[in-house]
């Protein structure tokens, strides 16, 4: 039977009529918890930079339409967190259907004060389209427990994909096919030793930063690999493709980490969370199910 | 779970169609963020001049004008973001959306920088700009004081405004 491309989509992303192993269902709690203490290691870390701030430079999202400097004083702030805190622990436990849609509101609100000042953290985009999977998961497949975790994977790649891809699109649209060239890349090593001696007091090139710099044609390759790889960013929706997009994009974040000493920790956490079939290695050391 | 696949795809299917759609308007709507939707635009303008931050201590070299120099030729230490416990990014997107010193971004450094501020110190935030330089690679880096603070006093350099209020 021929299936349509919306079908077959949702099989690629959801496999919802695939029977998840034990392994498998290991791994979808596992990834759940995982981004529910990514976003309480956020939530608490802003807590503490809340209460340093003074003034609104930039609002973003919903803070173009509510004072969000309110939470820049101690106890809103500790509101704030310790609500995000306990919607989270009532969607682990899958006490009440919204309780992640309520964790994701109060983490956006946490985010636009955070980040009040302009500059935005791309990690937390990640975690928080994660924590928005976990948020429609829940609401809208709460009858069906193995649908609710495959949902919020599935969800996951499509907007990881959506995202990478857009992102060299930018590159595209901003700079041109001409955005590999190796002396923008000798800018942004500049750009970067202002940032480290800014945030460590000190820079020196490291061994590839040095050769890239001689050597144009390498700091040309490592761009365009990159931006290759965050082109076949939407593939990443297709299962036989995903390990294959997935271990580019992390090696991609890995030379970005390398070449210009800017770490995206949680972006290479998750990747390497959903790149690979986790749940089906995990059955081989699981021990055979009695079912007597 | 085979049993109402095709119902439970029909629903994802059409999360996914709304949250495209939601994705789409809220990142048009809102400069390209709106979070945690992005269109994420890191490294899109290649070959650009940049603007970044870089705080240092002057305290021991008295009026020491407001430049411009060089990484080489700092009027002072540069004092890690990192040993206060602020961001790199916050100063320097800070300053690019800075052109008037209000009092309550003042004191919105001098919170960010107070440990620093101990002792009688004084700090000057300063303003790194990065240009392209030739068709060879070369690149230029001019740094601007900017702000110059203590715990009690505050003096703005020519290339800023000083303003009252918010």
């Amino acid at each position: 039977m021929k299936r349509s491309i919306g079908a077959h989509l949702a099989d690629q992303l959801f496999g919802f009529e695939r029977s998840a192993s034990r392994g498998d269902r290991i791994f979808l709690r596992v990834f759940e918890l995982f981004i529910v203490g990514w976003t309480l290691q956020f939530a608490w870390t802003w807590f503490a930079t809340l209460q340093r701030l003074e003034a609104v430079v930039l609002p973003l999202g919903l803070a173009n339409y509510v004072d969000v400097s309110v939470f820049f004083a101690p106890t809103p702030a500790l509101v704030l967190t310790v609500a995000l805190t306990v919607s989270l622990a009532l969607g682990v436990f899958r006490k009440g259907r919204f309780a992640y849609a309520v964790a994701l509101v109060l983490f956006h609100l946490a985010y636009v004060s955070r980040y009040s000042l302009g500059e935005i953290s791309h990690g937390s985009h990640f975690i928080g389209m994660a924590v928005l999977g976990l948020a429609i998961g829940t609401a809208a497949f709460h009858e069906h427990e193995e649908a609710v975790g495959k949902f919020s994977v599935g969800f996951a790649y499509f907007l990881y994909g959506i995202g990478y891809t857009s992102a060299s699109l930018c590159k595209l649209i901003g700079s041109g096919i001409g955005w590999p060239k190796g002396d923008h890349f000798a800018l942004w090593v500049g750009e970067r030793s202002v940032d480290v001696m800014s945030t460590f007091g000190t820079f020196e090139l490291n061994v590839l930063q040095d050769f890239s710099l001689r050597f144009p044609i390498l700091g040309t390759a490592a761009l365009t690999f990159g931006l290759l790889a965050e082109i076949a960013g939407v593939l990443m929706w297709f299962r036989k493709l995903r390990m294959w997009v997935m271990t580019a994009l992390i090696a991609m974040h890995v030379g970005v980490e390398l070449s210009l000493n800017i770490y995206f920790g949680h972006n290479i956490y998750v990747l390497v969370l959903l790149a690979y079939p986790w749940g089906r290695w995990l059955d081989r050391f699981l021990p055979p199910r009695s079912d007597a | 779970m085979s049993d109402g696949t095709p119902n439970l795809q029909r629903r994802a299917l059409l999360t996914l169609g709304a949250t495209f759609g939601v994705y789409a308007l809220s990142v048009a709507t809102h400069r390209g963020e709106f979070w945690p939707f992005s269109i994420f635009p890191m490294f899109s303008l290649a070959g650009r001049p940049w603007t970044r931050a870089l705080m240092v201590d002057v305290t021991a070299y008295g009026d020491v004008g407001w430049g411009p120099w060089t990484l080489e030729t700092l009027p002072g230490e540069p004092v890690p973001t990192r040993s206060v416990g602020t961001s790199t990014n916050d100063m320097s997107k800070m300053i690019q959306l800075t052109t008037t010193w209000t009092d309550e971004r003042i004191e919105t450094l001098r919170s960010l920088w107070g440990p620093a501020l101990e002792g009688g110190r004084t700090l000057m935030l300063l303003r790194a700009d990065g240009t392209l330089v030739g068709d060879a690679g070369d690149v230029d880096i001019a740094l601007t004081g900017l702000v110059r603070i203590s715990a009690v006093a505050a003096a703005v350099g020519p290339a800023m405004r000083r303003g009252a209020g918010a």
